[in-house]
């Protein structure tokens, strides 16, 4: 018998147009993370087109176990797309086989049991994802991240967790480990109580009330980085003032919509971007200024996310054209070096894959870490692979995120820097926890922490 | 050996070794048993992945994907696959655009992807060794901190493996002035049919017996299962100047590289684009060029030390100029540079930008041609109403049309096979070749015959059976899909056979056979055939001499514009510099007594000289050779063109092969343009290691001297110095020759004498003109074949690192025994030359104390009495099993030169 295969369907199919841009040429092998750790053609950005090929060409269906795998496999870190001669949009088809995958789940729910579809493979259903991930799923993507109240209270009580000896106590009984959290939790950042609440908040631009600020900005807060690197934001913001900008917080403003966008919850991700473009319209800033690279990439994609909505499309890119990336903006901008002390430091610089690769964002990041007076940047071998963070990809690939941790956290090292700087949550979590893992002493710094100090040590 | 005779057990029984067929499964559980679960790929919608490499032309899925993670895990896979009956193809990053990777007949497919370990790198003697799926832009990025690179550089190489390199012989932007894949690999080891790992040469240089290393790269996998290679090391250069030459069509730049080259320049790259390539990459990479129709860039690169860099630049860009360039861009800074680069080696990989797929013709021709091949696509564009990106390695001739299709239209896929044919059938018209840095694989197959005679094909086919009996390894690639290898050989050897048997009874044996004999010397390739062929009836031994095939001297084909000529091999070497002479040209080869070798003789021996540090040596140079086989067969091997991967690289089988496997008929070779300036600066050293000492400072120096020769006991007679001819004894000196812009071999003046300084050495004494000739002329005096009755000339062969200490050995051993010892060592290159004096006693010892301590001593010229009997080779070559079974092959009465060599 053979078993019908489900196809692409509905909306939000990947594109055959972008898929057949790609003309198999493989350059793209050895910039690709999990290629790299494999070494196997179907975990590198041409296999993974071609699977998608041959699920557009029917010759494959959506129940392909290799499929399934190398679409979850993938990090989208999009080192790929930077070096793809021919241009091929990568990130836009694999987040879109991931929203049929996830729609053949969905619809996979409605059938009458997992047994049933085990023994019996339904055409158009998945087998469903285990009932913790769906929970998990529907928690995290249908809640917390869509009510910013929520994600603070659920991240003080993780501050609490922290605090209070608990986290000690599950560290050392081994509990974590029994039900396989104990990588995850190691990732986690220690928590301050203190969160960026967006309110409105207007900062004025270093030089008081009587200067006129250079320009005036708008910050998007985010989730984990209100919250978690709440610090890293108080940074941020003192570096703009000190660069004659008056920074607003606007009110409204919520999580950026990457985790949704990212793991096949597009239409997760476009409620939050209209939230958002919705928050920054009409402020007549110059520029609206991100400083987590994931956050940025996402939000530079909304027109693309927007494409076939024509009541946002035109206000998505609006939007889009004022987004900018702090690092962007900086080194843009005439820096103020004046202000900049010395700081002694060895520095190693690791590029997040959606500063580096989605936003093509490699040089400035560098050029202010070399602006600050006496800071030595070493650069790290393969300095552009990805980390293994990717988001929610540590809980889902939790041995592949760890090689790949494992493999950074060595390149960095192998440079002697004091500090690995860099410019995102999952990053910067990912990288502690595998210095924390094996007792390095190295320090992991947002470059805006960096420039934060220099101004500070002047 | 026990591995070896264990082979030829295997080979014998083979017939009654039926292997009962495995079942997929089986396999499977073995692959797995021997390389753990995780390296093997089972599942089939993940074996369709590596159902085509870059080529899309067919695709066809292995049964199992094995990913060993070294050597021997990878000869495991081998037997495996024996003892399944299963074909075995290997796949780097599976890049290739010729089908190479494509497991045509299925069976296991072993990917070398966990095979990427640089395994050494050895900067003294300026070589690394790498595993197979080492990726070239890694080992490259390991390289450069120490100042040195790996020069072959294709455009893939960001994602390509050197074992996919150097499977295709893989040429490369920068493949102008370094040259392409072959003349950087200096040994591999591979799997071969048994299973067994075997290398192909130790990597020293001038090892003696055959070139199995040559022969295996550029065999398309279709030789073993390359696992390891030991590669060239070449150093990073000072400086690089690159510029944009803007011009109104693909023609005229075509003609401007033509120009460049017959000027006398030779620069790194000359590459061109034209509007299509142009487009493609223009906006990604912000190269900001104009796209309009007809607008060629040409990309133009030199490199070497600083002094005089700029200045060269602007004599190309003036005949730029004067070809019609009416824009040109420099790009100045490293990182503007390396833009241009990773731009131009992304066009074919662009495509996708321009049409969903594009057929790539990979032709070479010579550069001269260019213009013609140019008009000539230009044409069967218009005629076929098709798109056509060119984009191509014009310095090297190398013209790479890709035609733009759709390949679900079927009509489409017809023109542009069209276009295909029509350019191959056009560049084979003009002495060109189908493939130039791609490889037959799949897509050039039915080509083959239109380059190669029934019989050239033949003795590819004979080579094929010699490494590949059971079709083991890559099965239905290079040969046409309709040809069976095997049948091919046999026909061959029957063909052998049949002429001797004939007539072998009726024709009594005849001195006319030894071609030493000047009664019987033969005018022409005709008659040196027929000559052949009466000896190989008569069953008498051919012995070939330059002497001998002195009538066959003339000029073939002489290519000035095109740096290449083609003689007849009794041309000797004094003939063939007058003749380069005229046109400014020289072959940058000193050897003793240029009016009596000839050029046959230097290629059959593979002589070397000092120059070999610059220019490389004539393994490097021979483009073809026409030999006649042991039954009189004449054929071709190669072409008169600077690229070409064209069936087997067998010219470099007969390079070195001393008459043993067929008499070389004629010599094609590339040659050089005199350079503008040239310098030896000569320093006396108190002793071999002050001048070795010296040596090594030049090497880590950014210098790039031409040679760099350790001369000790040496007489040089020098007429024209002060008032009176004198006569220097050189004890011990190092000679460094500069050549190339004055500005440059200033540069290496000034430099070379801070470094003596440093080391407190004599100021070096400048030599030019006839003194500078006898310098050399002096030191080829030392690696003279002639030698005195009481004469000895050892080569002595080792890692450049481990050479002073050869030499610090074979001094002190000749000192024991009151020899005199004059010695002309290539000191950065490994090989030395001894001129021993003394009692034949004596002698004889010196050579058996070295032998034993060092592999490769060879002892290439003595009295009667010291070679009698005596092995004069050096230690037996690892792989003398397979040299004896070409040799076999090849001339099956073992007629050609008896006794001569190893083999």
């Amino acid at each position: 018998m053979t078993i019908p295969l489900i196809p692409f369907s509905g909306d939000d199919k990947p594109s055959s147009d972008i898929i057949n841009t790609c003309v198999h040429c493989g350059l793209c092998l050895s910039s690709c993370p999990t290629y790299r750790e494999t070494g196997l053609e179907m975990s590198s950005p041409r296999g993974r087109i071609y699977l998608m090929k041959a699920v557009d060409e029917g010759r494959i269906g959506l129940q392909s176990e290799v499929f399934q795998e190398q679409m979850s496999q993938c990090l989208n870190c999009r080192a790929c797309e930077a070096v793809c001669p021919s241009g091929v949009q990568y990130g836009a088809i694999l987040e879109a086989s991931r929203v049929q995958l996830e729609h053949a789940r969905q619809s996979g729910k409605i059938e009458p049991a997992e047994q049933a579809s085990a023994l019996s493979p339904q055409p158009s259903a998945l087998p469903p994802r285990p009932l913790w991930q769906r929970a998990l799923r529907g928690a995290v993507f249908g809640a917390l991240f869509k009510d910013m109240r929520l994600f603070r209270a659920f991240s003080g009580s993780m501050a609490l967790y922290q605090k209070s000896g608990v986290q000690w106590v599950a560290r050392k009984s081994g509990a974590l480990k029994l039900i396989g959290m104990a990588d995850t939790e190691m990732m986690l950042p220690p928590l301050s109580g203190a969160a960026t609440v967006p309110q409105g908040q207007i900062y004025p631009a270093v030089g008081g009330g009587l200067v006129s600020p250079r320009y005036s900005v708008a910050m998007l807060t985010g989730c984990i980085m209100s919250t978690a690197f709440s610090s890293v934001h108080e940074a941020t913001i003192r570096v703009l003032q000190k660069n004659g900008c008056e920074v607003l917080l606007p009110p409204g403003q919520g999580c950026c919509g990457a985790l949704h966008t990212h793991g096949g919850d597009l239409d997760g991700g476009r409620e939050l971007a209209r939230q958002n473009i919705a928050a920054f319209e009409g402020l007549g800033v110059d520029a609206i200024i991100v400083n987590a690279a994931g956050c940025g990439s996402t939000m530079k994609e909304y027109g693309h996310l927007l494409h076939d909505d024509p009541a946002w499309r035109g206000r998505a890119e609006a939007f889009v054209a004022k987004v900018k990336d702090v690092h962007e903006f900086l080194a843009g901008i005439e820096l103020n070096t004046a202000g900049l002390g010395r700081l002694e430091l060895s520095v190693t610089y690791q590029e997040p894959c959606h500063l580096a690769h989605a936003q093509r964002i490699t040089a400035q990041p560098r050029a202010l870490l070399n602006a600050i007076p006496g800071l030595e940047l070493r650069e790290m071998p393969e300095s552009s692979l990805c980390c293994g963070s990717a988001g929610v990809y540590n809980v889902t690939q939790p041995e592949m995120a760890a090689s790949l941790g494992a493999r950074k956290v060595g390149n960095a090292l192998s440079t002697g820097a004091q500090v690995i700087a860099t410019a995102n949550p999952g990053c910067a979590l990912q990288l502690a926890g595998e210095l924390r893992r094996r007792g390095e002493d190295v320090q992991v710094r947002y470059i805006v922490e960096l420039l934060d100090a220099a101004y500070a040590a002047r | 050996m026990l591995m070896i005779a264990r082979s030829a057990i295997i080979n014998m029984l083979r017939p009654y070794l039926a292997p009962t067929p495995m079942n997929s499964d089986t396999v499977i559980h073995h692959l797995r048993h021997a390389l753990g679960p995780q390296a093997v790929v089972s599942a089939p919608d993940a074996l369709r992945t590596y159902d085509a490499d870059a080529s899309m032309i067919v695709s066809h899925a292995p049964q199992a994907v094995a990913l060993p993670a070294d050597s021997a895990q990878a000869a495991e896979v081998v037997r495996i696959a024996v003892s399944a009956g299963l074909p075995v193809v290997a796949r780097g990053a599976g890049t290739g655009i010729a089908g190479g990777a494509i497991p045509l007949r299925g069976g296991v497919l072993v990917s070398t992807a966990r095979m990427g370990r640089v395994l050494s790198v050895e900067p003294a003697s300026r070589r690394a060794t790498v595993q197979a799926g080492t990726v070239n832009a890694d080992l490259n990025a390991r390289l450069a901190p120490l100042g040195l690179q790996f020069a072959p550089d294709p455009s893939s190489q960001r994602a390509s493996t050197i074992g996919g390199n150097l499977s295709t012989n893989a040429g490369g932007p920068h493949c102008l002035k370094y040259g392409v894949t072959t003349n950087h690999i200096l040994a591999v080891e591979f799997v071969n049919g048994a299973g067994e790992l075997v290398w192909t040469g130790d990597g020293a240089p001038e090892a003696a017996g055959y070139d199995l290393t040559g022969l295996l790269v550029g065999s398309e996998g279709t030789f073993g299962l390359v696992t390891q290679a030991m590669v060239r090391l070449t150093a990073l250069p000072e400086a690089v100047r690159v510029v944009l030459a803007l011009f109104p069509s693909v023609v005229a730049a075509s003609a401007a590289v033509s120009r460049i080259i017959a000027a006398g320049s030779l620069p790194t790259s000359l590459e061109v684009m034209d509007h299509n390539a142009i487009r493609s990459v223009n906006g990604a990479y912000g190269l900001g060029l104009p796209e309009a129709e007809g607008t060629t860039l040409l990309i133009v690169e030199v490199d070497g030390v600083a002094d005089g860099l700029d200045l060269i630049m602007a004599e190309i860009l003036e005949i730029c100029r004067g070809q019609g360039a009416f824009d040109l861009r420099p790009a100045r800074s490293a990182e503007e540079q390396a833009r241009v680069w990773t731009a131009r080696k992304s066009v074919a990989a662009a495509i996708g930008r321009l049409a969903p797929a594009y057929y790539l013709v990979d032709t070479v021709v010579p550069r001269t041609r260019l213009p013609l091949m140019m008009e000539h696509v230009e044409r069967l564009r218009h005629e076929h109403g098709m798109e056509v990106c060119n984009v191509f390695h014009a310095g090297d001739g190398n013209l790479h049309p890709l035609v733009l299709y759709d390949p679900r239209d079927p009509e489409q896929v017809r023109r542009a096979h069209a276009i295909a044919h029509g350019v191959l059938h056009l560049s084979i018209a003009q002495g060109g070749v189908i493939s130039g840095e791609h490889g037959i694989g799949v897509e050039k197959q039915d080509y083959l015959p239109l380059l190669l005679s029934p019989n050239e094909m033949q003795l590819h086919a004979a080579i094929y059976t010699i490494f590949n009996p059971d079709d083991r390894f890559n099965p239905g690639k290079i040969f046409p899909a309709d040809v069976n290898p095997h049948a091919l050989a046999a026909a061959r050897r029957a063909r052998i056979a049949d002429c001797r048997l004939q007539i072998a009874e009726t024709e009594p044996q005849s001195a006319i056979c030894n071609l030493q004999s000047a009664i019987e010397m033969p005018a022409s390739i005709e008659e040196l055939s027929q000559l052949v062929a009466a000896c190989h009836r008569a069953g008498a031994p051919v012995r070939p001499t330059g002497a001998g095939l002195r009538k066959i001297s003339g000029v073939l084909q002489y290519e000035p514009d095109d740096l290449t000529i083609g003689v007849g091999a009794g041309m000797t070497l004094a003939e063939l510099r007058a003749t380069l002479a005229e046109n400014g040209q020289i072959l940058p080869l000193d050897v003793a007594r240029p009016d009596d070798v000839t050029i046959g003789g230097l290629v059959a021996a593979a002589a070397d000289g000092p120059r070999r540090l610059g220019y490389g040596t004539l393994r490097d140079w021979v483009l073809a050779l026409t030999v006649v086989e042991a039954d009189g067969t004449v054929s071709r091997l190669g072409a008169q063109v600077v690229k070409n991967v064209t069936g087997y690289d067998l010219s470099k089988l007969f390079v070195g092969s001393r008459g043993t496997l067929g008499v070389i008929a004629s010599v094609s070779l590339k040659v050089f343009p005199r350079p503008k300036a040239s310098a030896t600066l000569l320093v006396a050293c108190p002793g071999r290691d002050a001048a070795f000492a010296l040596a090594a400072d030049i090497a880590a120096s950014k210098l790039q001297p031409t040679a760099v020769e350790y001369i000790a006991d040496c007489r040089l007679q020098i007429a024209d110095l002060g008032a009176q001819p004198a006569i220097y004894n050189l004890q011990s000196a190092i000679a460094v020759r500069a050549e190339g812009h004055p500005a440059a071999v200033g540069r290496h003046r000034r430099e070379l004498a801070e470094l003596a300084e440093r080391r407190g050495l004599a100021a070096p004494r400048e030599l030019s003109g006839g003194e500078e000739d006898a310098l050399w002329d002096a030191a080829a005096a030392v690696a003279d074949t002639a030698t005195a009755p009481d004469e000895a000339l050892i080569r002595l062969s080792a890692a450049p690192a481990e050479l002073r200490e050869a030499l610090a050995h074979a001094e002190a051993l000749a000192g024991r025994r009151g020899l005199g010892l004059s010695v002309s060592a290539r000191a950065l290159s490994g090989v030395a030359y001894l001129r021993a004096r003394g009692a034949l006693a004596d002698l004889a010892g010196l050579y058996g104390d070295l032998g034993a301590r060092w592999r490769h001593a060879h002892l290439l010229a003595g009295p009667d009495g010291l070679l009698a009997g005596a092995p004069t080779w050096g230690a037996p070559h690892a792989a003398l099993a397979l040299m004896r079974a070409i040799k076999a092959e090849l001339d099956p009465y073992g007629t050609m030169n008896p006794g001569a060599y190893v083999v």
